[in-house]
Formats: structure tokens, C-alpha cells, sequence
């Protein structure tokens, strides 16, 4: 469903990404884990479609800045940037709009039931607190229901509740067949979520895991994730 | 203090360190500095003998009074309702938490601005040739001329924040502040126009008025203005008392601030946070010309489909950021023209015909429109990544979202001239050619700025230099259409001004069309970069 193959980005003289190749296929959560600087918000940028690069990258076998593409995944930013003069229901309004979702507002107030937003339909973007532009982000990305979608630093400035509930909309992201692409830091995060897992560090991947496979070989995913990343900066 | 002197020391080594790296901002002090010496030099090495005839010096004391209105008047009222600053958010991140005396740190933040005040006086000092030649200063009276700007910028900066923590959002406090404020620009404007009515209210006694001695009894602006110009013009005395008085004032402000020990980090708080998000803007090339508080009376964008959403949410965004559809730059525009119409007007004292004022407000309105023109709503849309996104054409992209930037200057440039054609009794063919030049640069900027936006995507280093190449380039893509026009008037010019405008426009149109159907897959290569 998501392809990636030799994705490189560069920018001057500072190679973000070299050679990245992983897939994430149907019903699959990935993450993207590295530390800082890793390459982790690139790389998804890139798939996005918001940063040019080398290599190939296909959503549900369209070239991802093709229309059928864009059609069919959703992106969720680390910085959530709302428009300022457009009410939380017209952001929902607008995006079905423009995604052509049909009979948007049940589905439109479903999301924002589930993120407690329902008091906030008619405030401003510009009134929202970051936690609540986080929010309206995700619910604005979910609204056209992608088969990807991509989630950078989800997480961050979120509530218990909203963690919560986000968490258990990817699970039912997956239960109905969409391949998710998580990017963190935050290993507490997505612990019981992920199905397969990118360690990203200096703009490679430095290993890909499987769930079942780490399982059987009694791996944890911290340990590996520490291993790599500061066995690494050791040698750098 | 030691750390806040070190902070003081490395904020002004790195910033020679930063120019250092930036050949472009160097680029640009250095051209500053030698525009300045240049003034300076040529006025010391004019002729004296020259017989120049000057701009009437009442001129002066007008816009002198204009000035510190805009600079003290936007600061008093928002230092009322949220505060002044004189800080950055990283001094409230990191010195208002630290074991440091808030005197210390208030005196911190005056002399950062004391500074940012000098650099705005080299930047006045620029202007020196102009003032000299205008109104035959001298080196040394500019100076004192923009010396007095800096100091009312950074006194009525402290002043605000007096009045702010004072008034602590009592209403009542807050009343008597504002009704202070607007006696004092009641008191300016009662004194201008009892002199206007005692000089015999003619043309003359409009500007000579300008330059009414009662002018500066009004406290701060008044004050300052008498001070300057007594240094300016030799009335020592006068100077005196009215500097005196100026200090006393602020001194008082001062001292009440320091000495209640006011507790003024939350009154900063907002204001600080609010101008480092105006200075993110600008630094990112977005103006902010929008609204405080709106009120959201109606709801729903209710039409578009695909790309055309975007045009419906623009239109909705305006009617919420501008206040009956009317854009700030268009009030300013409209504002501009009307002052302009009505000096030339006077003072050409029917020299120049109806349709020549309606011809020089229309160039005077497509250069202004120049500064204006990379805030449109299209360029704003670029600051976000959904356009990116949306599952649609480039090139639908790109015309939805820059329908309603191309449609204001038509908009603007059609109400501007009908209205001024009738009050000058000009030919409508030539309002309708003026409102169409005006149009067709509106839509001319927009094209050159999705093409520098093509080429060289956001720009957030070197902007300035960037900036000098986009003027030029501008102005060498529209000399074909007035190169044209002006032949066609100098060689046939039994030809109305409609004809000799028609090639400007049509040239204008055309190039544009070209620029945007050349640049239509830009939203596919341009990079999107929070």
C-alpha cells in the first residue's frame, strides 16, 4: 500500500535521508522511530509529498504526488497549523469540500465527539490552544478516511483522553485495512500499536523489526532502539 | 548584572558574527551606510551660493506631528487594552525566570530598545537628501529630526507600559487613560483648525497652521515636536522648556514604575508574545493586516468542490479579517489617494488637468500596490501544507487560490476611480483606464510573485537581496507595456489616454498569462517547510 524505494533527500550540503526502502502494506501500523535529527519528519515530508527527493515513492501503486495519490492518504503534521479565521466546523466543511467526501457532517461530528471538540465547533482557529489545533488536525485528516496515513509526532500535546482515543482510532484504522505510518520519538507511546518498526539514525534505517519476529526472539524494542541509536553517536 | 551584561555583549558579537555570515545583509548595511555618508557629503559640499527654492517648511512641522501621532497614538491605544513590551519571548523564557532584579531586567529591555531606536534613526538618516533638498536642512538638523523620532518611540513604549500596569484593566482607570489621550488629539485638532479659521481659511492658512506654536502645548507629542524644532530652528529657550518638560514626564513614568515595584512581567506577557509572532510573520514574509477580535456571526463555506473550496474559504477568511470586504492596504490606498488628489490639486492650481491627476494617482497607486502585493491570500495559502495536499490539478490549485488576489486590485482600482472621476471631473474613459492599469499590475504582481515562488520557493535567508531582484525584475517586465504607451503618446498624441493605455494593460495582461500558465505544475516542485 505505502512503497518506498531509495528515498534520498538532500538539502545543500546535509543528506536528511539516503536510501530509504521500506513498505508498509494493508491492516499495518509502522513506526518510524530515531532520535532527534534522525531524518524521521523528512522522510515523511517526502512522502507526503511536500519535499522534493530522489526516488520512488507509490501510494496504493500511484506515484504519491499523483491526484489518485493525494486522493487516498491523509497527513497529520507535527505542527499543527490551523487557519485562523475558519470556525472548527468550517475546517471540517472545508476539507470535505475540497476532498469531495460525501455527507461529511455525521462523520465530521463523529471525530469530534470522540477528540471532545463538540463545544469548540464554532471557535476560531486562532483561539485554539496547540493541544486542540492538534486535534482538529487529525480529525480534519481523518474526515476523507485515507487508506495511508502518515502521523508525524502524533502524540505530542495531546491529552490522556485524545491519546487514548487517537490510539484506539488507529487500531481501527487498522482493523478496516489502511496502512498507518507513525513517525516518534516516543517509544511509551506506541508501544502496544505498532506491527513493524523502521530505527532510523544519522538518515538510514538502521533496522527494521517485525512485531512477532522481536516477540519470538524475546528482542525488546527499546533495548534495540538504544543499541542502535547510541551505539551510533558512539562511533560518530 | 554580570549576566545580563554577558547576554548584552554576546547578543551584539553574534550579531556581527551572523553579518558576517550573511553577505546579503552586509550587502544591505553597507549600501545604508553609504547612502548615508553620501547624504551627509553632498549636502556639506553643496553649493551655497545655489539658489534652491524650497518646500514650505510648515510642510515639515506637519508631517513632524504626523509622524509621532502614528508612532505614539497605535502604541498608547494597545499598550490600554493588552500592554506594551519592550522584551522578546526568549527574554521572557529566560530572564524573567532567572534570579535576576525585574529593575535590572527592565532596564535590560530599555536600552535593547533604546538601540532598535538608533538603528531606526540610520534608517531616517537615509532620507537626509531628500529632507535637505526639500526643505534645506542641514546634516545636523536631520539628525535632531530623526534623534526625535527614536526617543518618542522608545518613550511612549515606556509609557505604555506605565499606563498598562497603573491601569491593571480596571475599567474605570482605563476610561480616564483613553479619555486623556483623546483630549490630547481632540486639543491637537481644535488648535489646527481655530488657526486655519483665524488665518482666513484659505489654501494658505491650511498649510501655515501646520506650523502653529499652540500646536506644542499638547503634552508628549506637541512637547516633542516644540523641543525638536526649537533645537532645529535656534529657539534655545523654547527647546529647553519643552525638552524639560518631555523628561519630566518619562522620568515620573519611570520613577512610578520602579519605585511602586510594579509587578509588570504578566502585563508583558500577551503584548510580548503577540509582537514575537507579528516579528515571525514579517520574518516570513507574511503581513499581518487582519483583525483582533472577530466576530463570527454566520457559519459555513456552503460552496466549492475540489480546487474551488479554496476560493470560497478565502472569501469567507476576508469578510472575517476585513471589515466591510475593505482590506487595510485598501483603506490605506484609498486614504493615500484621496491626500494625494487633493494636494495636487491645490497646488497644481489647475496647471494640471483632471485626467493628469487621475494619471499620476494611478502610477502612484501601482507602486504602492508593489509593497502590498506579496501579502495576498494566495501567498498566505502557500504558509500551509493542505494546499499541497488536496487531491487536485496543480494549475487548479494555483488559479483557485489566487482568484481572490487577482480580483482585489480590480476590485480596488474600480471603486478608487469611480469615485474619483466624478470629484475631479476627469473623463470616465480615463478613470476606466486608470482602474484597469491598476488591475492588470495587481494581476502582474501576482504572476511575478508565483514565479519567484517557482524559482526560488520560501524564501527565509537573504531576503533583502532576493527582494532588490524581484523590484527589478518587475520593473523590467513591465517596461515593454509603458515603453509602448509612452511612445504612442509621444507620437501620436491626438490619441485619447484611453488608447495610450490600452498597450500597458493588454502587455501587463498578456506577460501575466504567460507567467502563470508557465508556472502552473509549480505546487508539484515547490517544497513546503514548516
Amino acid at each position: 500500500m505505502l512503497e518506498i524505494q531509495n528515498l534520498t533527500k538532500i538539502y545543500k550540503n546535509v543528506v536528511a535521508n539516503s536510501n530509504l526502502s521500506f513498505t508498509v502494506q494493508a491492516g499495518e501500523v509502522a513506526v518510524l522511530l530515531g532520535p532527534n535529527g534522525a531524518g524521521k519528519s523528512t522522510a515523511i515530508k517526502c512522502i507526503a509529498g511536500l519535499l522534493r527527493f530522489q526516488g520512488e515513492i507509490r501510494v496504493c501503486d500511484f506515484p504519491n504526488k499523483s491526484i489518485e495519490a493525494k486522493r487516498n492518504f491523509g497527513y497529520i503534521p507535527e505542527i499543527p497549523s490551523t487557519y485562523e479565521n475558519l470556525t472548527v466546523m468550517e475546517h471540517m466543511e472545508f476539507i470535505s469540500l475540497a476532498y469531495k467526501v460525501d455527507d461529511w457532517k455525521p462523520k465530521a461530528q463523529g471525530l469530534l465527539v470522540r477528540f471532545e471538540m463538540m463545544d469548540k465547533v464554532d471557535k476560531l482557529g486562532k483561539e485554539l490552544s496547540k493541544g486542540m489545533q492538534q486535534k482538529l488536525s487529525i480529525c480534519c485528516a481523518l474526515i476523507a478516511e485515507p487508506k495511508v496515513v502518515l502521523f508525524d509526532e502524533p502524540f505530542v500535546g495531546l491529552d490522556p483522553h485524545a491519546i487514548k482515543e487517537l490510539k484506539d482510532l488507529i487500531g481501527e484504522m487498522r482493523a478496516k485495512g489502511s496502512a498507518v505510518l507513525i513517525s516518534t520519538h516516543m517509544l511509551d507511546s506506541i508501544e502496544e500499536l505498532w506491527d513493524k518498526a523502521f530505527i532510523m539514525c544519522h538518515g538510514k534505517i538502521a533496522a527494521i523489526r517485525k512485531r512477532s519476529e522481536m516477540e519470538q526472539n524475546g528482542e525488546s524494542l527499546e533495548e534495540l532502539f538504544f543499541e542502535i541509536t547510541e551505539g551510533k553517536e558512539e562511533k560518530a | 548584572m554580570s549576566a545580563v551584561w554577558y547576554l548584552c555583549r554576546k547578543q551584539v558579537k553574534n550579531f556581527i558574527f551572523d553579518l558576517i555570515h550573511k553577505p546579503g545583509k552586509l550587502a544591505l548595511y553597507i549600501i545604508i551606510a553609504v547612502i548615508i555618508v553620501v547624504a551627509i557629503l553632498s549636502r556639506i559640499f553643496a553649493y551655497q551660493n545655489e539658489t534652491i527654492v524650497f518646500s514650505d517648511i510648515y510642510f515639515l512641522h506637519g508631517g513632524y506631528i504626523g509622524v509621532m501621532l502614528l508612532i505614539a497614538i497605535p502604541i498608547l491605544l494597545r499598550g490600554l487594552q493588552s500592554g506594551a513590551t519592550v522584551f522578546r519571548m526568549s527574554d521572557v523564557h529566560f530572564l524573567f525566570n532567572a534570579p535576576i532584579s525585574p529593575k535590572l531586567v527592565l532596564s535590560y529591555g530599555l536600552v535593547k530598545q533604546l538601540l532598535t531606536s538608533v538603528f531606526i534613526v540610520f534608517l531616517l538618516l537615509t532620507n537626509s537628501y531628500q529632507l535637505s533638498n526639500l526643505f534645506g536642512l542641514t546634516v545636523w538638523q536631520t539628525v535632531i529630526l530623526a534623534i526625535g523620532v527614536a526617543v518618542m518611540l522608545c518613550a511612549v513604549q515606556m509609557l505604555a507600559m506605565v499606563i498598562y500596569s497603573l491601569t491593571n484593566g480596571r475599567k474605570f482607570l482605563v476610561h480616564v487613560a483613553l479619555t486623556i489621550l483623546y483630549v490630547c488629539i481632540l486639543a491637537l485638532a481644535a488648535i489646527y483648525l481655530a488657526e486655519f479659521y483665524v488665518n482666513g481659511m484659505d489654501v494658505n492658512s491650511a498649510i501655515s497652521s501646520l506650523g502653529s506654536p499652540y500646536l506644542e502645548y499638547v503634552p508628549i507629542i506637541g512637547w516633542m515636536k516644540g523641543a525638536i524644532f526649537g533645537f532645529i530652528l535656534g529657539n534655545y529657550v523654547t527647546a529647553g522648556i519643552y525638552t524639560t518638560l518631555f523628561a519630566v514626564v518619562i522620568g515620573i513614568a519611570i520613577v512610578v514604575f520602579v519605585a511602586r515595584d510594579l509587578d509588570f512581567y504578566e502585563d508583558v506577557l500577551e503584548s510580548t508574545a503577540r509582537f514575537d509572532q507579528i516579528r515571525r510573520n514579517k520574518r516570513e514574509g507574511k503581513m499581518n493586516f487582519g483583525r483582533g477580535k472577530v466576530n463570527v456571526k454566520t457559519t459555513g463555506l456552503k460552496r466549492g468542490s475540489g480546487a474551488s473550496a479554496l476560493f470560497y474559504k478565502h472569501l469567507l477568511e476576508q469578510k472575517r479579517r476585513n471589515r466591510f470586504f475593505i482590506s487595510m492596504p485598501s483603506m490605506f490606498l484609498y486614504l493615500i489617494n484621496i491626500v494625494f488628489v487633493v494636494i495636487l490639486s491645490v497646488s497644481s492650481r489647475n496647471i494640471i488637468l483632471s485626467d493628469g491627476i487621475l494619471i499620476c494617482s494611478a502610477i502612484m497607486s501601482c507602486y504602492i500596490q508593489f509593497f502590498f502585493s506579496t501579502s495576498g491570500d494566495w501567498s498566505l495559502e502557500l504558509e500551509k501544507a493542505t494546499i499541497y495536499l488536496l487531491p487536485a490539478r496543480s494549475f487548479q490549485k494555483l488559479l483557485w487560490a489566487s482568484v481572490t488576489t487577482i480580483m482585489r486590485p480590480m476590485i480596488d482600482g474600480i471603486l478608487m476611480y469611480t469615485v474619483l472621476c466624478p470629484v475631479l471631473q476627469a473623463n470616465p474613459l480615463t478613470a476606466l483606464v486608470c482602474a484597469a492599469a491598476y488591475g492588470s499590475m495587481g494581476l502582474l504582481y501576482t504572476a511575478c510573485n508565483i514565479l519567484f515562488r517557482r524559482l526560488f520557493g520560501k524564501i527565509s535567508v537573504n531576503r533583502g537581496p532576493v527582494m532588490i531582484v524581484y523590484m527589478l525584475f518587475v520593473a523590467l517586465i513591465t517596461a515593454p507595456g509603458i515603453v509602448t504607451s509612452i511612445l504612442i503618446f509621444i507620437f501620436l498624441s491626438n490619441l485619447s489616454i484611453f488608447i495610450v493605455g490600452l498597450p500597458f494593460i493588454t502587455w501587463n495582461v498578456g506577460i501575466s498569462i504567460l507567467i502563470i500558465g508557465l508556472c502552473r505544475n509549480m505546487l508539484d516542485y515547490v517544497e513546503y517547510n514548516d
